[in-house]
């Protein structure tokens, strides 16, 4: 009896909130429920896709999960390969946590300061006779390649992948495969692109396929650091559902069954091939 | 050429926390100068002040997050135990995932009508049961991993040798899951003190947290109290680093 309540208890927290909110938004993306229901429709998905804001939106939020991982992934496996060569610890290791203590919004906000026309940056720049002044400096913050966005998402995700790469990578025996690769006339280099970084890589691939839907799902960083437009998925259903302009509403909604449904996809297919193993120990 | 390699990602991993901690205590930052004085800790004092709000913020964000970090743990504790030890339940675990995987900001913006309806937004009430929606199910997965068979067959064994529900938890399984249930706890606080989307879409800024309070700041041009409030966030969590980092590896590597 009190196993049922448990399980029903967790049941009611768990896919309550997900079902309910996702009909809801559903509901009010075909006109079904909200201010302005007018009955069953397709209008607000037609004006989701009609326009190539939602579109770019989603493209946004991809390009900015691809290319934070794609700087993130081989500056960890370097940051690994070079532990590995030299053993780790030291001064350097502890200050890998550092990051690992910031909020996104807060390092979004420091990032600011340091990367911003009137920044830390610009004014070394200046000092250094790069610049002439603010108006010389590159657009850092706010930019159309989120280079601000990226450059924190590194910051704030590079430490915990170096330090997993780290431990994986005294975990695999790796002396005894770069002992085989040498057997074999491999380089160093060759050992590190044929073995070191693949293995590491694969090994990891079910806690990348989380960080790529939690980057995906960035809110506070290009909140701060990002554009108005192109802005991140997330920015667009919040913003479109929380504007005066009520006809929008509906279609943040929809977006918001996209965003939703994608990752419930693809959280179901990785659970399904049983790669998607996040606490296992 | 690996020495100066070394310096810029020393430089990079340092950078966001001395500016924070320059601005917070920095009185002007006029362009073009890298280091300007004076000096001043009148924002650090002005903590101690009453009615401060940043310290009233502090308070708050404390409050929320231990609370609803205390409570993952005992839910995902027991929760977890019941999925762990039913045949047919351990499938049911994987449902966690989703709640957990969804952008929080996302999620209270699909829910946030049940909260009007409730009368749930702008109120404390209601942002510790927006974030009690991703954080219960992080705890529970993570504590899920603590039941394996040794620790059935130990539980087996008690029940068999007469214990009661009540002494089985409190004399075997949880001085066994201390240190699990620490690290859940730690963790779960950690996310509840890093969340801002959705404690501001649930709590309309009614709700001012330490990172409400940070991006207030921030839209006011306020740099010096942003970065107060921003030390006020990150210095808890660095202590907490100091006395423990394998806190916050089991975060990264749970092996």
């Amino acid at each position: 009896m009190r196993k049922q309540l448990v399980i029903g208890v967790y049941l009611v927290l768990t896919g309550g909130p997900l079902f309910a909110g996702l009909g809801y938004s559903l509901a009010y993306s075909l006109g079904l429920t909200g201010l302005l229901n007018e009955g069953f429709t397709l209008h607000h998905w037609q004006r989701l896709w009609s326009g190539s804001d939602a579109l770019l939106s989603l493209g946004y939020s991809l390009y900015l999960t691809v290319a934070s991982l794609a700087l993130i992934l081989p500056a960890a496996v370097l940051f690994a390969w070079w532990q590995y060569r030299k053993g780790r610890g030291g001064l350097f290791h502890k200050i890998l946590f550092l990051p690992l203590t910031f909020p996104p919004l807060i390092a979004a906000f420091a990032w600011y300061y340091l990367l911003s026309p009137g920044g830390l940056l610009s004014r070394a720049s200046f000092q250094a006779g790069f610049t002439g002044g603010i108006g010389d400096f590159p657009r850092l913050v706010n930019d159309a390649w989120g280079i601000g966005i990226l450059l924190t998402h590194l910051f704030l995700i590079f430490p915990l992948f170096a330090i997993l790469f780290a431990h994986q990578a005294e975990k695999e025996r790796m002396g005894e495969l770069e002992a085989i690769s040498r057997t074999l006339g491999g380089s160093d280099r060759q050992f590190l692109q044929g073995v070191f970084a693949p293995l590491l890589l694969k090994r990891s691939s079910p806690l990348i396929v989380l960080y790529a839907i939690f980057l995906f799902g960035a809110y506070e960083v290009p909140l701060l650091l990002g554009r108005s437009s192109p802005r991140v998925a997330t920015l667009f259903i919040t913003e479109k559902m929380t504007k005066y302009n009520l006809l929008d509403v509906p279609v943040g909604h929809a977006m918001a069954v996209v965003y939703t449904l994608s990752v419930i996809t693809l959280a179901t297919l990785l659970l399904r091939r049983g790669r998607f193993k996040l606490f296992e120990v | 050429m690996k020495r100066i390699g070394y310096l810029l990602t020393a430089s990079f991993l340092l950078l966001p926390l001395l500016t924070i901690g320059y601005l917070s205590v920095a009185t002007q930052w006029t362009f073009p100068k890298l280091w300007q004085g004076p000096f001043t800790m009148q924002y650090w004092s002005g903590l101690f002040q009453s009615g401060n709000a940043l310290a009233a913020s502090l308070a708050l964000s404390l409050g929320v997050s231990i609370t609803i970090a205390g409570s993952a743990a005992v839910f995902g504790f027991v929760a977890s135990k019941q999925l762990a030890f039913g045949a047919k339940t351990g499938r049911l675990l994987r449902l966690a995932y989703f709640p957990y995987l969804i952008a929080p900001v996302v999620f209270g913006s699909m829910l946030q009508f049940y909260f009007v309806r409730l009368g749930l937004t702008g109120s404390i009430a209601g942002v510790w049961l927006a974030q009690v929606l991703f954080v219960f199910p992080y705890g529970l997965l993570f504590l899920s991993t603590f039941w394996n068979d040794r620790l059935k067959q130990t539980a087996f064994q008690a029940t068999t040798l007469g214990a009661s529900s009540w002494q089985l938890y409190r004399s075997v399984l949880i001085p066994m899951a201390r240190p699990w249930l620490f690290i859940c706890f730690v963790q779960c606080f950690l996310i509840s003190w890093f969340e801002y989307g959705i404690t501001q879409l649930i709590g309309v800024g009614k709700v001012p947290t330490l990172t409400i309070r940070t991006m207030q700041y921030v839209r006011e041009a306020d740099p010096h109290q942003a970065a107060l409030a921003s030390c006020l966030m990150v210095l808890p969590v660095l202590l907490l680093l100091v006395v423990n980092q394998r806190l916050f590896l089991k975060r990264v590597d749970p092996s």
